[in-house]
């Protein structure tokens, strides 16, 4: 039969014209790692704004609320920036402080119906976006983990135990790649730091199981410190 | 021709097309689930008749007030779903199910193999014990207990020994070997998975291979895998492994991705029991040889009777090796390598009898039925490839079951019992104290705090706790003896020095905390464990932090945050 003479290898076609658009290094064949382009911490201001408060006061309200909403919408879907800058020829990652020992990446929970991508560039602008509302750069790079959480408790695991039928919450970590400077606004109420991959690796005591693994889930990319 | 209308399938997607984006791969999984959740019907208990049967509850609707029906079923494998057990309870007749809860292991997920049901009616609670026990599930015969304190030990050692190891990498199992008869007991190292355990953590001695943890193995062994399992399950290896799991398993991890097929003469591995990861089957394996050197274990070990218990407590005394890191984020120890290539061949199968600190005994061949728990048999033997000693295998340091490798069970349990302890000793104390009778009454409260200092988790601030308390009461009571015995005009001066002594026992409090902080703190930069004990968290916020004067503010802070946190992680 006749197939449509322009489209040659069939699908998808116009794929490879789009990602050419990435950096021009980019051009790896598929399964080749991305090249991160990273620049300096120097390069972006931080400012401040507004407290943007939790919405649950405490942890038994949190887990509450997580049942009460997967009852009505089912299992919550989260996505989670990781913002990657360089310091030392040294990646870091931008993580939010809450009081002393809380730290958390920027994200939130995605609304019901809501893209991932969409509802992740809208999370980070609330979180770290100028206050003036000018519009923010966030290039989504890529996913670059999933973390369930099987039951209305603390723990969460990057896979599904099989047991567990029903997960109650679904993390995606995204890679985000930050445009060469930009300005961040960063709520009164966290603290904006930069930590070097070395002191989140092995650590998970101090940062928890997702952010300490974030150097093995990096470590795939090669970056281009600028 | 179909052409003439040239449609483009792809002429969206100019933006490129993402395959990870839109919640595919969600969906893909749970379809089924995610689709029919927002509706939101499926959930409600009762409501909707048809479905309610199908979908697993997971949480007892908020507004139920009935009676509810709990029994425990055990003996399941790790992989059976909620979802299963709803199907096996809908085929008995019982359709009013409220929830299922499985017992899993906190650092890894993984189901330990028993939940608790609660139904609606005591009708459905008694089909349950009798019809249950006669269907199969994924081969194997569900147990039905009451749900009392016993039924629960027991499967939690089931849990630990036999059964697919639930145990999660060596972390934990120093509270097994606590626990475990076995001294082998280390949680079940992933069985068989040793060589490149770290990742593996396969509970089930035979789970290694189906699970293919493996990591190191380029791929998991699955070849082992699904035959062994179905076979006799790791649970319980009677006296050892059940050779026929072992030969597998020692084929199995050994086999993908190792250069050597740790093939070895697996019938003699059995006897050893899951083969320590750690020791490589002692000649067994071929390919072992070089292995040897660096497991202690080379020697034949002997048949440990003890069943492989969590496979992953196998892991850590790979650790020991050549920086093994069993738990962590799937490493395979950079050390291995040493001989080339993993050579923790080890057996594959999971020595059970292997544990992470029991395993001195596996460094020599004489296998001392239970390796005392210390690890230093392979507290990181030399040919380790100088993996950076890890602490976080607290196996191999610790000499003392220590504390921080309770799991949060024991741990609820040693404290609920201290708390018994103390407020028992507390009424008993103060009626003695009012009958005039204050020697035993002190006694009796020193008694008490000597106890719960004594118990294994002393350290936990909630123990400090109750032994202040308990301090408290006992200077009041002793203020009281002396002040009954001299004069009433002592009384004021009996009331200023409780006072005094009060404070002086927070001084002393204090002081004690900070050892224990240090102490602690030092435990903390030694082992880095994944278990989240709130504890561990607490100590080292405290260690980060000074200690303020106005301690009772920033420990009210501080139990937010250790509370946020930990639930946070």
């Amino acid at each position: 039969m006749a197939t449509h003479a322009r489209h040659g290898s069939g699908w998808p076609v116009k794929r490879h014209p789009s990602s050419e658009s990435h950096a021009a290094s980019n051009e790896q064949k598929p399964g080749s790692p991305r090249l991160i382009n990273l620049y300096p911490l120097t390069n972006y201001t931080f400012g401040t704004k507004d407290p943007l408060y939790e919405k649950d006061a405490s942890v038994p309200a949190r887990f509450q609320r997580m049942r009460d909403e997967f009852d009505k919408y089912g299992m919550r879907r989260s996505v989670e920036g990781v913002l990657i800058v360089h310091e030392h020829g040294l990646p870091h990652v931008l993580l939010l402080q809450l009081g002393t020992t809380f730290f958390k990446l920027p994200g939130g929970e995605l609304r019901q119906d809501e893209d991932q991508i969409l509802g992740l560039k809208r999370l980070l602008t609330e979180t770290l976006g100028r206050q003036d509302g000018a519009a923010m750069e966030w290039t989504v790079e890529e996913t670059i983990g999933n973390w369930w959480r099987p039951n209305f408790d603390p723990p969460q695991y990057p896979y599904v135990p099989a047991h567990i039928t029903r997960p109650k919450e679904h993390k995606k970590l995204f890679l985000v790649q930050l445009p060469e400077k930009a300005l961040f606004a960063v709520p009164r109420n966290y603290k904006l730091v930069a930590a070097p991959l070395f002191e989140l690796y092995d650590n998970s005591t101090g940062y928890g199981p997702i952010i300490s693994t974030l150097p093995q889930t990096l470590s795939r990319f090669d970056f281009n410190y600028n | 021709m179909a052409d003439s209308v040239d449609i483009d399938l792809y002429e969206n997607i100019e933006e490129g097309f993402d395959q990870d984006g839109e919640f595919e791969t969600d969906a893909d999984l749970y379809n089924d689930v995610i689709i029919s959740q927002p509706s939101g019907d499926d959930e409600k208990e009762g409501s909707d008749e048809p479905k309610k049967n199908t979908i697993p509850p997971t949480s007892v609707p908020a507004g139920y007030t009935g009676r509810r029906y709990s029994v425990y079923v055990g003996n399941l494998q790790w992989w059976t779903t909620d979802q299963d057990l709803t199907d096996a309870l809908a085929s008995i007749g019982v359709n009013d199910l409220l929830e299922i809860k499985f017992y899993e292991n906190r650092a890894n997920g993984q189901s330990k193999g028993f939940a608790i049901v609660i139904v609606k009616s005591e009708m459905s609670s008694r089909a349950i014990f009798d019809k249950l026990p006669r269907k199969e599930l994924h081969g194997q015969v569900p147990m039905v207990t009451h749900c009392n304190k016993q039924a629960l030990n027991n499967f939690e050692a089931q849990a630990r020994k036999g059964e697919p190891p639930p145990q999660q990498n060596g972390r934990q199992r120093t509270d097994s070997r606590g626990d475990n008869q076995r001294a082998a007991a280390p949680p079940t190292a992933p069985p068989a998975v040793r060589p490149p355990q770290p990742a593996i953590r396969p509970q089930a001695p035979f789970a290694p291979q189906s699970s293919g943890p493996v990591p190191n193995m380029s791929r998991p062994p699955p070849t082992q895998g699904p035959p062994p399992q179905s076979g006799p399950p790791p649970n319980f290896f009677p006296g050892g492994m059940p050779p026929v799991s072992m030969p597998q398993m020692s084929m199995g991890p050994g086999l993908p991705g190792q250069p050597r097929p740790m093939g070895g003469p697996p019938p003699g591995m059995p006897p050893r029991g899951i083969p320590d990861p750690r020791l490589p089957p002692p000649g067994m394996r071929p390919g072992m040889p070089p292995a040897p050197a660096l497991y202690p274990v080379r020697g034949q070990l002997p048949p440990q009777p003890v069943p492989p218990p969590g496979i992953r407590g196998m892991v850590p005394i790979i650790q020991g090796r050549p920086g093994f890191m069993p738990g962590m984020p799937g490493q395979p120890p950079p050390g291995m390598p040493p001989p080339g290539h993993p050579v923790v061949a080890p057996a594959p199968h999971v020595n059970p009898a292997f544990f992470p600190g029991t395993h001195p005994a596996v460094l020599q061949p004489p296998p001392v039925s239970h390796a005392p728990p210390t690890s230093d048999p392979y507290g990181r033997p030399p040919p380790v490839a100088g993996y950076p000693a890890p602490d976080p295998y607290r196996q191999e340091r610790r000499p003392e079951p220590v504390a921080p490798a309770l799991t949060e069970q024991e741990f609820e349990e040693i404290f609920q019992r201290n708390k018994t302890v103390s407020s028992s000793a507390i009424s008993r104390a103060v009626q003695d104290a009012s009958a005039g009778d204050f020697a035993s009454a002190i006694e009796t409260l020193v008694t008490a705090i000597s106890l719960i200092k004594q118990s294994k988790i002393a350290n936990d601030d909630r123990c400090k706790i109750l032994i202040s308390s308990l301090q408290d009461t006992l200077h009041g009571i002793e203020e009281k003896s002396y002040g009954s015995k001299h004069s009433k005009t002592e009384i004021s001066d009996a009331r200023s020095r409780e006072r005094r002594s009060r404070s002086r026992d927070r001084d002393r409090e204090r002081e004690k905390r900070s050892r224990h902080r240090s102490r602690s703190r030092e435990r903390e930069y030694r082992e880095r464990s994944r278990e989240r004990e709130p504890r561990r968290e607490y100590d080292e916020r405290h260690a980060r932090e000074p200690r303020s004067d106005s301690r009772r503010d920033s420990e009210r802070e501080r139990e937010r945050e250790r509370e946020y946190r930990s639930s946070r992680h």
